[in-house]
């Protein structure tokens, strides 16, 4: 309810750690690329969850609601169902940052993580390309 | 490569050659797209050359041996160094320096969780763990402790704490932080309070220790880097709830912060909320979302920004209050209740309507996670950065700070900005001081010319709530001068004191030179 909304935290303040054991919600993965997902990018990228109440009221994943506005109905919004990304794109979006997501530096994702989190965001692209050339059933 | 002032090339090459035999070449970071990400993500200045914050270089340690050996290094070639903890100090400075050119010490590699102590509630962390690989930490070993975390959680307890940063469990998460280890600018490693008493179990539990109390010198600060902190843990509660009191009569907000803002000094309650929510309804600041109608807009950007005659018969229209006052509790149920029915009672002869919501389930605010609502609510920007007064909690300050802010936004020919921060409340919470606060976000631009008469009015904003007694509680790097400035009393002897501290503890200037204000001697303005 507005009139009880405590603002008790702020923005801002001001998260790759190979000596500490970070803990996967998600089912077990073959693909290191979904874990690094799993901590870096799920909070802003993840698909909505349906109701969900924060702090400022409803409260969908910030990336997802900002590339929902912009791609509307034509590409999904959220980053793993998408088919159209390439490494390379990740790559440039992750070291430059782009509107209010910030750039990621080489001791948070360093060069050789940073290629498995492109793999494996760009893996659907991959298996589309694979399907294609294996002459596989258009979609 | 940016060099940095006061500093010659040939000088800085040779440390950063000296840094690497440290830490190993690959992290030591000198290419072009390397450096470039040692910025702010967030700054009003980004792409203007000569303006934004950029470092020369940076080094990325992985041990306090190798800190204590980086500061040795500096300190032979006089070669700056500025540390960031997970440097997401966004909007902040993020890992810039204060001076361009500074080499960037990232201390995200030094990310252990050296110690929990659940039957005493605190955990040591080095500077590079989040407050969300905290979190998860916790939760892996069955603790019942919680960690407070500002939005989103990947900034640092270490880090936001010695900004004094707000987080979930207290609005000072510097009164969290409890002892450090300290790399001074010589090298020379320091314990604080009983963490100098060789073998003892008192250096998270006992912050003083013997003679002056120095943990505060390392809070917003360049005297020294911190390797180690103690940060107290709070016990997950088992629940919260609210209780708010309201009316359409602008005047009662008087009596509802005198009854209920002295519930502070018994320690009951944990948040505290004043303000005027017909005034606020169609405020955008901070990821607001607006509720309220066309004429309080109107009404806000009349000359006097509305007699409360005239708020009080929109409030009345709107079904609006025009003053509203709400506490917080948070613990057992069984006391929670208890509270809540003494509150109750306290507030039986005010005028207006008691509220009471939901006991809530447990939860410490919420989960730390990169948490962008605030930012997502507001479309497309490349970010923003806050404008932060402090002020005492009562009808009259509450007032005149929001009008200080409309009034200067005005004069300045922003009457957007004055729109869209429209009007706000106050709110206060649990640590170390008994003050309101008011942030405001300014969001930053593609447009240069926008963002840069934005942070023109951000240097007003500062001094004419300066002026008011109202000063900055933290302070991005853009404006430290500025924010230090107002503190001048006995002609800033404050400002003083610090560097006279700044010299003897760093007598070459090499640490964070213009962190809050303070340069060394050597790059002293007159």
């Amino acid at each position: 309810m507005k009139s009880l909304i405590l603002v008790a935290c702020v923005a801002t303040a001001s998260l790759a750690s190979a000596s500490l054991a970070i803990g996967s919600n998600r089912a077990p993965s073959r693909h290191p690329g979904e874990v690094l997902y799993e901590r870096w990018c799920s909070g802003c990228h993840d698909p909505a969850v349906p109701n969900k109440i924060g702090r400022l009221g409803p409260s969908i994943p910030a990336g997802t609601l900002v590339l929902s506005e912009r791609y509307g109905k034509d590409i999904p919004a959220p980053l793993e169902q998408r088919t159209d990304l390439t490494p390379e794109l990740i790559e440039t979006v992750v070291r430059n940052g782009v509107g209010f997501m910030p750039f990621f530096r080489k001791t948070e994702l360093s060069d050789a993580e940073l290629k498995q989190l492109a793999d494996y965001l760009s893996k659907n692209k991959t298996a589309l390309i694979n399907r294609s050339k294996a002459g596989g059933a258009g979609q | 490569m940016k060099i940095p002032d006061g500093t010659s090339e040939s000088a800085f090459k040779a440390a950063l050659q000296e840094f690497s035999n440290v830490v190993g070449r690959d992290n030591v970071y000198t290419k072009e797209e390397d450096v470039a990400l040692y910025r702010d993500a967030y700054s009003p200045f980004a792409d203007q050359a000569g303006k934004v914050h950029e470092a020369g270089a940076a080094v990325a340690p992985a041990t306090v041996e190798q800190v204590q050996a980086i500061m040795r290094i500096a300190n032979k070639y006089k070669v700056p160094i500025s540390p960031v903890s997970t440097g997401r100090n966004l909007g902040y400075g993020g890992s810039a320096p204060v001076l361009s050119g500074a080499v960037v010490l990232d201390l995200k590699r030094m990310d252990k969780i050296i110690e929990v102590n659940e039957r005493d509630g605190y955990m040591i962390v080095e500077p590079g763990v989040s407050f969300i690989d905290a979190h998860k930490h916790l939760m892996s070993i069955g603790s019942k402790l919680r960690v407070s975390s500002p939005e989103p959680g990947w900034g640092s307890p270490v880090g936001n704490g010695l900004e004094r940063g707000v987080g979930s469990a207290t609005m000072d998460n510097f009164s969290l932080l409890k002892g450090f280890e300290v790399v001074l600018p010589s090298g020379e490693l320091l314990r604080t309070g009983c963490g100098a008493v060789p073998n003892s179990k008192l250096w998270g539990l006992n912050e003083y220790g013997f003679g002056p109390h120095i943990t505060g010198m390392f809070s917003q600060s360049n005297f020294g880097v911190v390797t180690k902190g103690i940060f107290w843990l709070t016990p997950q509660w088992e629940a919260t709830q609210g209780i708010s009191i309201e009316s359409y009569r602008s005047e009662d907000l008087e009596s509802y912060i005198e009854t209920l803002y002295p519930l502070r000094n018994s320690g009951m309650i944990v948040g505290f909320l004043a303000g005027s929510p017909i005034r606020e309804s169609m405020s955008r600041n901070d990821g607001r979302r607006p509720f309220g109608v066309p004429a309080v807009t109107e009404l806000l950007m009349t000359a006097d920004g509305g007699s409360f005659a005239q708020w009080d018969e929109l409030a009345a229209a709107t079904k609006i209050p025009a003053a509203q006052a709400a506490v917080q509790f948070r613990g057992h149920p069984n006391v929670i209740a208890a509270q809540v029915a003494l509150v109750k009672d306290i507030c039986k002869d005010l005028p207006g309507t008691l509220k009471l919501s939901p006991v809530m389930d447990a939860g410490i605010g919420y989960e730390p996670n990169i948490d962008f609502d605030i930012l997502g609510n507001q479309g497309y920007s490349r970010g923003h950065y806050y404008f932060s007064p402090i002020f005492r909690v009562d009808m009259e300050e509450i007032y005149a700070v929001n009008d200080v802010i409309r009034r200067t936004c005005i004069d300045h020919g922003d009457p957007d900005m004055a729109g869209y921060f429209g009007w706000n409340g106050a709110f206060t919470g649990l640590g170390a001081g008994k003050h309101g606060l008011i942030l405001m976000d300014i969001l930053v631009h593609d447009d240069p010319a926008l963002n840069n008469k934005r942070a023109e009015l951000f240097g007003k904003l500062v001094k004419a709530c300066g002026a008011r007694g109202w000063p900055e509680y933290r302070a991005a790097i853009y404006f430290m001068d500025t924010v230090m400035d107002q503190f001048s009393f006995a002609d800033h002897s404050l400002r003083r004191f610090h560097e006279t501290v700044k010299d003897a503890l760093d007598p070459n200037g090499i640490l964070a030179p213009g962190k809050s204000g303070i340069w060394p001697k050597r790059l002293r303005r007159a």
